[in-house]
């Protein structure tokens, strides 16, 4: 027992010096255990042992640190030196340990960004297509349509803006936490029926809506006094309830929200546009597999007027694949025009590319065929994932749909539209779609279900799975 | 160790971590080497080193003594230690 103590506290020393005399000062402990039998000789024991440790522990440490260069025979004078504090790999017990403590640093970081007390950071977008411009959309409103731009423009690499903090005559700090009085209860239902019956596409719908909401409120069912994020909550639910639109949405911000669009600075849309370039526009990667097999990963449809020539050199030294995979697994979208000129490729005359965003425009039809193309008849696969988002479900979905690919992986996560945000008050917004295009293929597009693979098979093995379904129809040609 | 405490008179207790580190000290200033006795591994299973002193670890050894002896006759000529044998 007291041997294993021993061995315990000698792994304190370096390990250079532990795989050098570890057996040997074992067997002087046990030497010495073997003959100071009793309790008092026992004490001194381990009182001569501690003091030993406690001596020779920051010896052997500062003996250790000799520089790396010391036993060359060159002079280093002047060069710069590194020390080594071990020589021998750390320990897997170090590795854990290590592991744990990054964690434990970057969830408390983490936590303490996400914090709602804390300074919201908003990131200034370049703003895709999907957005139609209104005078009274906010930044939550862009927060909320195009959130798969704020994860690219941030993985994308542009230092987020920090916009300066709203002013508030009342000196207030910007936040409001109490709970809704009646009167402020009444006058935003009276606001979001306002702006429902100006704004939302179908009039009709809008005046049974807006009913809906009246008959709540003479129910008393807003009297509860509510925080305000519960009350747009509750209000969300009674205009979903009553329209059947899910799109349908009232918004509760804590901060103050902006009065009139967001400023998009010159010096942000650079930096966007700036590291879109040195991202390769998001070309991650681009190959000829075996068997001919052109393989594109593109995790993000960067709008053409940057990224048009990189694209088309992309596409075109594809031109001579027998298929072609599209890598979708990790795209979270992105602007319909991109959308449109990759699926420019892959027809011989122009497709109407369906986008349930907004009324068709004419970047919705691809620029089919493409000069000196090869690829209008070649067997597509597209490898989609539980968190393909956005614009990359709109290629997945219109190309399944016109019978063009094959979709092999995950359903897609499910995120189709996108409404302008009108703002109610300081920290309400609404948002509302404001016309409903038509959609060629159906009723339903992939909102909230995502868009279905022909080929179901776990993202990950999506790739291996597309490359042997290609592979076999090449061979039966 | 065992040796080093009997003769010092107990006064001076020698840890394994110190032994070794000072052994180690040696070796590299290439004052002490390390002998193998091939002889004696059947006699004795357990695992034991033995080391010896090299010229330069004796003559080391003889100028830190003699430095020692200076500081003594010093010591005595002053009548701080008395007699003729330490």
């Amino acid at each position: 027992m007291s041997e294993k103590l021993y061995a315990l506290l000698f792994r304190l020393y370096p390990s250079q010096f532990r795989h050098a005399y570890r057996e040997e000062a074992i067997q002087l402990f046990r030497d010495r255990s073997r003959e100071e039998r009793g309790l008092l000789p026992a004490l001194r024991l381990w009182a001569d042992l501690l003091a030993d440790l406690i001596v020779s522990l920051p010896r052997e440490y500062r003996y250790t640190r000799t520089p790396v260069g010391a036993s060359s025979p060159q002079s280093l004078e002047g060069v710069p030196s590194f020390y080594l504090l071990e020589d021998g790999s750390p320990r897997l017990g170090a590795f854990l340990f290590g592991g744990v403590l990054s964690l434990a640093v970057v969830t408390t970081v983490l936590t303490l960004i996400n914090q709602p007390g804390g300074k919201q950071t908003r990131r200034i977008s370049d703003a895709p297509t999907s957005m139609r411009s209104s005078s009274s959309r906010s930044a939550t409103a862009q927060k909320a349509q195009v959130p798969n731009q704020e994860s690219v423009a941030h993985r994308a690499g542009p230092p987020p803006v920090q916009q300066p903090k709203p002013q508030n005559p009342a000196g207030e700090s910007g936040q409001r936490t109490t709970r809704l009085d009646a009167g402020e209860r009444r006058r935003l239902v009276d606001r979001a029926i306002a702006n429902l019956k100006q704004y939302y596409f179908d009039r009709d719908v809008a005046q049974k809506t807006a009913d809906a909401m009246l008959v709540h409120e003479k129910a008393g069912d807003d009297n509860e006094p509510i925080e305000g994020r519960a009350f747009a909550d509750l209000l969300t639910a009674q205009m979903r309830d009553a329209s059947g639109d899910r799109h349908l949405i009232i918004e509760y911000s804590q901060n103050l929200l902006p009065e009139g669009p967001p400023a998009q600075t010159v010096d942000s849309l650079e930096r966007l546009h700036k590291a879109m370039l040195q991202q390769n526009c998001m070309v991650r990667k681009l190959q000829i597999l075996p068997h001919n097999i052109g393989y594109l990963k593109l995790d993000f449809f960067p709008n053409t007027s940057l990224c048009g020539p990189t694209v088309r050199t992309a596409m075109a030294s594809l031109n001579h694949a027998d298929a072609i995979i599209f890598d979708l697994r990790d795209n979270s979208g992105g602007f319909p025009d991109m959308v449109s000129l990759i699926a420019s490729y892959l027809f011989d005359h122009p497709e109407y590319m369906y986008s349930p965003r907004g009324a068709p425009t004419k970047d919705s039809w691809t620029r089919s065929p493409v000069p000196e193309n090869g690829l209008a008849d070649k067997p597509v696969y597209v490898l989609t994932s539980a968190t393909t988002w956005s614009g990359a479900e709109q290629f997945s979905y219109d190309l399944k749909m016109l019978k063009r690919a094959t979709l092999v992986g995950e359903t897609t996560r499910g995120g189709a539209h996108a409404g302008a945000l009108h703002r109610i008050d300081d920290h309400f917004g609404m948002g509302i779609p404001e016309e409903e295009p038509i959609n060629p293929f159906g009723n339903t597009d992939w909102e909230g279900v995502g868009v279905e693979p022909d080929v179901k098979v776990k993202a990950a093995n999506a790739l291996e799975t597309s490359v042997k379904l290609a592979e076999a129809k090449l061979q039966k040609k | 160790m065992r040796q080093i405490e009997e003769q010092t008179g107990g006064r001076m207790r020698l840890g394994p971590g110190t032994l070794y580190s000072s052994i180690q000290a040696l070796l590299e200033g290439k004052l002490i080497e390390e002998v193998t006795r091939r002889d004696d591994t059947d006699l004795m299973p357990e695992r034991r080193r033995f080391y010896r002193l090299t010229a330069a670890g004796r003559k080391l050894a003889r100028s830190e003594a003699e430095k020692l002896a200076d500081v003594l006759r010093v010591a005595r000529a002053r009548k701080i230690l008395r007699g003729d044998y330490v």
